[in-house]
């Protein structure tokens, strides 16, 4: 037969049987969908977060002490005179720009909430673009001895309530001091929307000195300004700093999606594994019921291999149909879900659907059908022509 | 000579105990014959028809079909054979019941690979050209019957097995497709063999096959020495 003959006479009899071909390609359908939710919004998230890195492109390097500890480092110690100057003089380095790096509480219209604070000299305020800051509103704060400030989005958001939403021209309670709120900054990816950008004149006022423990350094060659600050910092004795490039986030991120993505992919392919079983008992089933039928085709002159490609492709099919099935599911609950986080302000969780992703999901189950069908497509093969003339 | 059979032995085994289903037969058959196999039920019709139709093998003897000899082929030169030289009738109806009548007889010529698509045509010479659609449980015994010998004749078989093909139908049913075997013959030069246990049907053919136990008691006799020997 030819192979469009094989389809047709397939596509009659599972359509014949189409209750049992849904029944059985559902755990198919069900295991496609949530590889497909899962994996458009890592891939989302991959992508968003990759474009918001790109924002910082090869100019900006961080440096902070501390012991990097895979993703959860955090800032222990501080940055010294000495090697804020050492830095500086690095080749490729434009400007290092000090800064101090706090979580504290902030208070605004009876409410509150805990923000990171930078807090820096406003005379450098013009180098935060390269950090990925853009106002949204207003301005970014320019007089480094007044209590103003400059807030992220979701402050700005007051945590999506309208009645705690805190508007330029407002004040807000932040190191027991009232400031007032000059600039909004636009949102960002990768939950950056917690900051505030403190005078560090006004600082000192308040607490006498800063420690700085942050450090922004510009640079205008990027592998240049990398190698030598890396050598700088290995050369040191005692205190470890953490550096932070772009680079470095991106490849951290994408190794934490990279290990979401294989995690839901080894959970649904225990689904898959079930209905593949599932199939297998179908096909079994089906051969069974058609032992007659299939000695018919045989004496009407199928040969085994035939009979067995027959079989094969029939479950082949199956598993297939689940997966047209399972890619239309999941379209629907990937955006579904992409809706939700969005009205929940996650913008960063958008499903993104690649096309590798679509050819994964059809065939994928499709050998997953033939696989399952293999044992009872053997058997069909193996049946003896014979039956046709005999009658129970 | 397209059926050659010389000495052909047939045992079935069941557990411990043989069962010998044909016993030594020899049997000539000549193109254009047409010619009917009688016997008792267990006498061996079926298994003959199957030896015949290359769906079974013989467990001793010697078989010649269409020049071919035929234990020398392998299972996929069988089923060549079976697909290219033979058509075949079976007792019930054996159509697939999720194509219709069209497709179930288009199927042959698909698994044969032919091109020539005459399907249509046969349909209208069994007198179904009104029912090419109708799945077969829409039509009636013997119209699945007439159905069966369409698929039979897609391939343009040389020789037509029809094992019991009036054993299901009422009597004009019967009739209308003896009548259509019978034209098929005389027109066409089919070779046809049919087994039956109906003297009505025997008697229209032009030889009578009488076997019991496997043997054959008698060859090209009249019906009604046939009857009498199956007594
Ligand atoms: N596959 C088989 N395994 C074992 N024994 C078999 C098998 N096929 C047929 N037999 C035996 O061989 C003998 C001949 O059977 P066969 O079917 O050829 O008879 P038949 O003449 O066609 O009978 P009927 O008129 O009832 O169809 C019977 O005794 C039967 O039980
Ligand atoms: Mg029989």
């Amino acid at each position: 037969m030819k192979i469009d003959d094989y389809f047709l006479f397939i596509y009659k009899y599972l359509s014949k049987k189409k209750l049992r071909t849904l029944l059985t390609s559902i755990g198919i359908t069900i295991g496609v969908a949530t590889i497909f939710v899962l994996v458009s919004l890592s891939q989302g998230l991959q992508n968003y977060i990759s474009n918001q890195l790109s924002t910082l492109g090869d100019k900006v390097i961080f440096i902070y002490p501390g012991v990097s500890k895979g993703f959860s480092s955090s800032i222990n110690g501080f940055i010294s005179n000495t090697f804020l100057e050492n830095i500086q003089r690095l080749p490729g380095v434009q400007i290092a720009i000090p800064e101090y790096l706090i979580s504290t509480e902030i208070y605004y219209n009876n409410n509150y909430g805990v923000a990171t604070v930078y807090v820096i000299n406003t005379k450098y305020i013009n180098y935060l673009k390269y950090d990925g800051y853009q106002i949204y509103q207003g301005s970014l704060i320019n007089n480094n001895d007044q209590c103003q400030v400059d807030i992220g989005y979701n402050i700005y958001k007051g945590n999506n309530n309208p009645n705690d939403q805190i508007n330029v021209g407002d004040y807000i309670n932040i190191f027991n001091q009232r400031c007032e709120v000059i600039g909004i900054f636009q949102e960002t990816g990768g939950g950056f929307n917690n900051e505030i950008i403190f005078p560090e004149g006004y600082y000192k006022k308040i607490f006498g000195n800063i420690n700085y423990n942050y450090l922004m350094i510009i640079v205008y060659n990027y592998n240049l300004a990398y190698i030598a600050i890396n050598d700088y910092i290995n050369s040191l004795k005692g205190q470890s700093y953490v550096i932070i490039t772009a680079k470095s986030l991106e490849s951290e991120i994408n190794s934490i999606v990279g290990g979401l993505t294989i995690f839901s992919l080894i959970i649904a392919s225990v689904s898959l594994l079930i209905s593949a079983i599932n199939i297998l008992n179908t096909m079994y089933t089906s051969v069974l019921e058609r032992y007659k039928e299939i000695g018919l085709l045989k004496a009407l002159g199928m040969d085994n291999n035939e009979v067995l490609f027959l079989f094969l492709l029939e479950s082949g099919i199956i598993g297939l149909i689940g997966g047209i099935f399972g890619i239309i599911f999941g379209y629907i609950m990937s955006n579904i879900a992409g809706f939700i986080f969005k009205s929940m302000g996650f913008t960063a969780l958008q499903p993104y659907i690649s096309i590798q992703l679509i050819i994964f999901s059809l065939l994928f189950p499709f050998f997953i059908g033939i696989l399952s069908g293999t044992i009872p497509a053997i058997k069909a093969s193996r049946i003896d022509p014979m039956i046709a003339l005999r009658y129970e | 000579m397209i059926i050659k059979l010389e000495n052909v032995t047939k045992i079935y085994k069941i557990g411990d105990s043989y069962i010998k289903a044909l016993d030594n037969i020899n049997l000539e058959v000549e193109e254009g014959e047409l010619i009917s196999i009688m016997g008792p039920s267990g006498s061996g019709k079926s298994t003959l028809l199957s030896i015949i139709g290359c769906l079974d093998k013989p467990t001793s003897g010697k078989i010649n079909l269409f020049g071919f000899d035929i234990l020398k082929l392998s299972d996929k030169e069988l089923s060549k054979i079976r697909k290219n030289y033979i058509g075949f009738i079976f007792q019930q109806f054996y159509l697939f019941n999720y194509l219709n009548a069209l497709e179930n007889v288009e199927l042959i010529t698909k698994i044969a690979n032919k091109k020539n698509n005459k399907a249509k045509e046969l349909l209208e010479k069994v007198g179904l050209g009104n029912r090419l659609y109708n799945l077969p449980n829409q039509l009636s015994g013997g119209q699945q019957q007439r159905v069966v010998i369409a698929r039979a004749l897609a391939n343009d078989p040389k020789l037509i097995l029809a094992d019991e093909p009036t054993g299901n139908l009422d009597e004009k049913s019967a009739n209308d497709v003896i009548d259509i075997l019978k034209k098929l013959n005389k027109e066409e030069g089919k070779t046809i063999a049919i087994v039956t246990h109906d003297p009505r049907i025997a008697e229209q053919t032009e030889r009578i096959v009488v076997i019991r136990n496997g043997k054959i008691l008698s060859d090209n006799t009249t019906v009604d020495e046939a009857l009498e020997l199956l007594k």
